[in-house]
């Protein structure tokens, strides 16, 4: 029998807001344990929460991005359950009145193809804090630096067919928060975790089965090796006349597999209500076409202006726009000067690509201004340095070490183009290395590369390669 | 210094003669508060100094005492709850700073029912509170310290919260003048929480005056708490000399029923012919969802503090259960040494109501049901001004009289809970004695209409002589 | 009828703990105070709108600003238990 995966994934994105979803504290990353966890985050006594204008802002940014229907009234209810990370035994979150509703994301599948996803839904809620394990012998600490950080728990339709599927989603969805701005979408520091459920069912079976819900997804890495495992699991199980538990499963990424949660949970009831300390939040036209007229060019309609407006193929286009620094990178080296933009786009998906990545750097740290790049390209087409050169000037650039002109005349890297010099390096070669000399003649057209070699070797590199391949043979067909 | 001044005698004399009000009221507390228990932590006026702007300064050197409920910064807040004992809040209710800049002194912490959970004071922590009238006999609750200590003279004002009726029952029960403001009317911000949405901060005061000059410093928005209002307040102490002539009063026949000691109603109609005579046009009116009240408030009171009371557990203050074996046992023993009898009971009501299976038939129920008590008393205000009948349905009952049955305990709260679950605006002021016990009139008034029930509540004062009634063995010079 | 079962389930979820001399009493009061409310079932309500605030408000929104300053030490006098800096719990078990 055949088996189709079907994957839903709910993923929890921290918004980017200065203060606290309900209170004015800090949202910085890393702060010493409770430096940052005020008296409303904590659940002091008699304190109350007051909604920031910043989260909802973001939240209508998403489900607009989305062309999800922006609800006009939500409501903030209380999800109750006792865990030490929670302070107040509840989390202000939205249950059946959220923020946003629907929509849907497209995401680029091998082949060409685009898949469309649907969202669910996508809702206002605030973090917990956590726990650390091993810092004191036998006991747990608990930091609530996080506690009352905004998240938007973005909840997918179960339209994912494989674990590829689930990533490219991920990534997909992890493009577009960033591009809008709404998160730092940093995976390591949890500002974009991942929960997916899953469920096997036999190959046209319309109906979905029971379905476990993975917990701990931290890398796409996992999130596809974790899936992949499970659907595994799930399958064998089924196959061997078992039954699959509706239960929530860890993924432990040492071991590469699922387990299910340890705790041992009674069964879940988060006695859901309206949070009386909150009003319905009610959001007037104004405010959502305030927010709909500051949203950004979104990463496919991007996509597709940089295939038309630069010629540029699909997959260097879908790379370039995969963020929105490295998309306006490329556009700001365009609009300096860059004279060919397939050009440019080799030089950015090859080299400054290749460096960021060994200098572990994002793109807006890149040293080498768009400018300056775009020089650099004025220079290899102007004749005045070869493409070899032109990587040595950029490695220098790289390293803050002068301008594209400073470098070029200091380094004496300016292409040597000059017919009467390169003719005496040529004879000077022929001298050299007499018996190849022969034997080029003779036929062996293979040892053009050589002497083509050996006199780049003598000048440094500078040798206008075009010019001095039509000056060997030239040679050439005067010895012959 | 006279214990029957008024609030801006006390703030005149005050200016005269410094801190003679304050030696003068701690003098009582020290000799009479044992008697009362009204008081869980007396406190040195020099404890809490104003902190900020200069404020109104309309109430300096006026003593005052909170209630139990009230976070105040430095000082002991224990909400009459094991599980708070000792902790001491680095931070002020908005009420407290309020009357801080208004130039208040805080004096004490005074008695209450645990979390406010409750209508005789008997489910505090740290013991019942007696009433000063009788000392058999309970004070009422929850805000019961503040009723009885302001009947004895040990305080001349004192603040409370009424979410089901907290402040008006005692202040009936106490014969003294008790207002529950508009819900959103005080800020919540450092109240600690019961029923979120029933809650209301108010004063418990000789009269309808002194509450009136109270009031006007607590009251206004506050952006700390998403449920306070923006509008502006009125002054409160302009309002009292309006007056009731051409005010239709409704009477609320539904208060009339057969749980009503014919003695009480007596009272109520004496009280209310005074206001005909005054001038009041008397209609009778009936709310016919109204005897749905306290099972609504038992569904909804419940479910909110099973949640708010979550807090608790033991990890970041409060009550910490010795050597946990465990996190559950942590969580467990925490919650069940911290917390008494009635909160534990009204927590696992509100579990239940809110639990899978039972959220729509029970919650969800109770707030439509709550939804039609709102309308009914919106339809009534369509042809009344204010709304009146009985605080309680009988004076203060015996210490230990209601403790066995939790719903007899309920029940007595049967005339003002429907004002809660509406949000509007009532006080109760003393309407005479029944068998030597006080008994109140209760005034229900429009959203945010507390002027009408402040200038009927003064007019009858100025007509009746009940306010000024002190409780034998604590009047002037007792001790 | 409120079964004892029933109860254990409540106070599981609420982290209390029922003694068990208390049980019996427990079971009955909170039997005899739903019973009381369950008279709210036959309340002629239809679909009318649940009223969960008593006054139609909408929620305010605050600016996006950082403005309440962190005092970890003194807002852990509070604490029962704190090591660090962090508030210490025994074991949380996954």
């Amino acid at each position: 029998m055949s088996w189709e995966t079907v994957i839903g994934l709910e993923v929890h994105v921290q918004l980017l807001t200065e203060s606290k979803i309900f209170s004015a504290t800090p949202t910085r990353y890393g702060a010493s344990p409770n430096t940052q966890a005020g008296l409303i985050d904590l659940g002091y006594p008699g304190v109350l929460p007051v909604l920031n204008r910043r989260a909802v802002e973001l939240a209508v940014r998403f489900g607009l991005a989305i062309g999800a229907t922006v609800s006009r009234r939500s409501v903030f209810a209380r999800k109750n359950y006792f865990y030490p990370d929670l302070p107040k035994g509840y989390q202000i979150s939205q249950y059946d009145q959220p923020i946003v509703q629907g929509g849907a994301l497209e995401i680029p599948l091998p082949e060409g193809i685009v898949k469309r996803v649907g969202i669910t839904r996508a809702h206002l809620e605030e973090d917990a804090g956590k726990s650390v394990h091993d810092r004191f012998p036998e006991a747990s600490g608990i930091d609530l630096n996080r506690a009352g950080t905004p998240l938007l728990e973005i909840v997918s339709e179960p339209d994912l067919r494989s674990p590829t599927q689930a990533v490219a989603y991920l990534k997909a969805l992890h493009t577009l928060v960033r591009y809008l701005a709404i998160s730092d979408g940093n995976l390591q520091e949890g500002s974009f975790r991942c929960d997916a459920n899953l469920s096997v069912r036999p190959t046209g079976e319309t109906r979905l089965g029971i379905r476990s819900e993975i917990k701990n997804l931290n890398s796409f890495r996992f999130v596809e090796q974790a899936l992949r495992y499970e659907a595994d699991r799930q399958v064998q199980l089924l196959e061997a006349g078992g039954q699959v538990v509706q239960e929530t499963r860890l993924y432990d990424p040492d071991r590469r597999e699922t387990r299910p949660l340890r705790s041992k949970e009674e069964a879940h009831d988060y006695r859901y209500f309206p949070d009386p300390d909150l009003l319905p939040l009610v959001l007037e036209e104004t405010f959502i076409d305030e927010v709909r007229s500051a949203l950004p060019e979104l990463p496919t309609a991007k996509r597709e202006r940089f295939q038309s407006a630069y010629g540029l193929g699909a997959y260097d286009a879908a790379v370039l726009t995969q963020s929105r620094d490295l998309a306006d990178y490329y556009e700001s080296a365009h609009r300096a000067g860059a004279p060919d933009s397939k050009l440019l786009a080799n030089w950015i998906l090859g080299e400054v690509l290749a460096k960021l990545n060994r200098d572990h750097l994002e793109i807006d740290q890149v040293p080498v201004p768009a400018s300056m790049l775009a020089l650099l390209l004025v220079r290899i087409a102007d004749g005045t340095l070869s493409g070899p050169l032109a990587k040595t000037v950029f490695e220098t650039l790289w390293a803050g070490e002068g301008s594209v002109d400073e470098i070029i005349d200091a380094r004496g890297l300016r292409q040597v183009s000059d017919t009467g010099a390169l003719e005496q390096v040529i004879e000077d070669t022929i001298a050299a290395h007499a018996t190849q000399w022969t034997e080029y003649c003779a036929g062996r057209d293979k040892l053009l590369g050589f002497f083509v070699g050996q006199v780049m070797q003598a000048t440094q590199g500078r040798a206008n390669p075009q010019t001095l391949n039509a000056l060997i043979q030239k040679r050439r067909e005067r010895s012959g | 210094m006279k214990l029957r001044s008024r609030v801006p005698e006390l703030v005149a004399a005050t200016a005269r003669e410094t801190r003679s009000a304050l030696e003068y009221y701690r003098e009582r507390i020290r000799v009479l508060n044992p008697r009362l228990n009204a008081f869980i932590t007396p406190v040195d006026p020099q404890a809490h100094p104003a902190t900020g702007a200069p404020g109104t300064r309309r109430l300096a050197g006026l003593p005052i005492a909170h209630k139990d409920l009230f976070v105040t910064r430095g000082i002991p807040t224990t909400c009459g709850s094991r599980m708070l004992a000792g902790f001491v809040p680095p931070y002020d209710a908005c009420v407290v700073e309020r009357l801080d800049l208004a130039g208040c002194t805080l004096i004490g912490k005074t008695n209450m029912d645990e979390f406010a959970m409750g209508s005789s004071n008997e489910t505090s922590a740290f013991g019942p509170v007696r009433n000063p009238w009788n000392l058999e006999r309970v004070p009422g609750g929850s805000s019961g310290g503040s009723a009885a200590a302001v009947a004895a003279g040990l305080v001349p004002v004192a603040t409370g919260t009424d979410t089901g009726g907290s402040i008006r029952q005692p202040a009936a029960l106490c014969g003294i003048t008790g207002i529950k403001p508009s819900y959103g009317r005080v800020s919540r911000f450092g109240m600690i929480a019961f029923a979120s949405s029933m809650d209301q901060a108010g004063v418990l005061a000789r009269s309808a005056e002194d509450a009136a000059w109270v009031l006007r410093e607590m009251a206004g928005h506050d952006p700390r708490d998403s449920t306070s209002v923006g509008l502006p307040v009125p002054d409160y102490v302009a309002a009292l000399t309006r007056g009731v002539r051409g005010l239709r009063i409704g009477i609320v026949q539904n208060f009339f029923d057969e749980g009503l000691w014919p003695a009480v109603a007596d009272r109520i109609r004496e009280a209310l012919s005074v206001l005909e005579a005054a001038g009041a046009q008397l209609i009778d009116i009936t709310l016919p969802h109204l005897s749905l009240s306290v099972p609504v408030y038992y569904v909804l009171a419940p479910a909110e503090c099973s949640s708010n009371l979550a807090r608790y557990d033991g990890i970041r203050y409060g009550h910490r259960a010795r050597d946990p074996v465990d996190l559950t046992d942590l969580y467990c023993r925490s919650r069940s040494e911290g917390f008494g009898a009635e909160v534990q009971r009204r927590i696992l009501i509100g579990t239940y109501v809110l639990s899978h299976g039972y959220y729509d038939a029970y919650y969800l129920k109770a707030q439509r049901v709550r939804r039609l008590i709102r309308n009914d008393f919106l339809k009534a205000f369509e042809s009344v001004d204010l709304l009146a009948g009985p605080t309680t349905p009988t004076p203060a009952f015996r210490l230990g009289e209601k403790t066995a049955d939790p719903l007899t305990m309920y029940l007595n709260d049967i005339y003002t809970i429907g004002v809660n679950l509406a949000g509007l605006p009532a006080l109760s002021v003393p309407a005479g004695l029944v068998e030597g016990l006080p008994v109140g009139l209760q005034l229900i008034g429009r959203d945010f209409d507390e002027e009408t029930l402040f200038a009927a509540a003064a007019d009858f004062q100025g007509r009746t002589d009940w306010h000024r009634a002190e409780p034998p063995g604590f009047e002037e010079g007792s001790g | 009828m409120l079964s004892a079962e029933e109860v254990k389930r409540l106070s599981v979820l609420a982290r209390l703990e029922v003694r068990p001399e208390d049980q019996d009493r427990l079971v009955r009061e909170l039997d005899r105070i739903l019973g009381f409310v369950r008279q709210l079932e036959a309340a002629p309500t239809g679909e009318i709108e649940p009223l969960v605030h008593p006054l139609d408000l909408i929620q305010p929104l605050r600016d996006d600003e950082v403005r309440e300053p962190v005092d970890r030490e003194a807002i852990q006098k509070a604490a029962p238990d704190v090591a660090e800096g962090y508030y210490r719990v025994p074991r949380v078990i996954e």
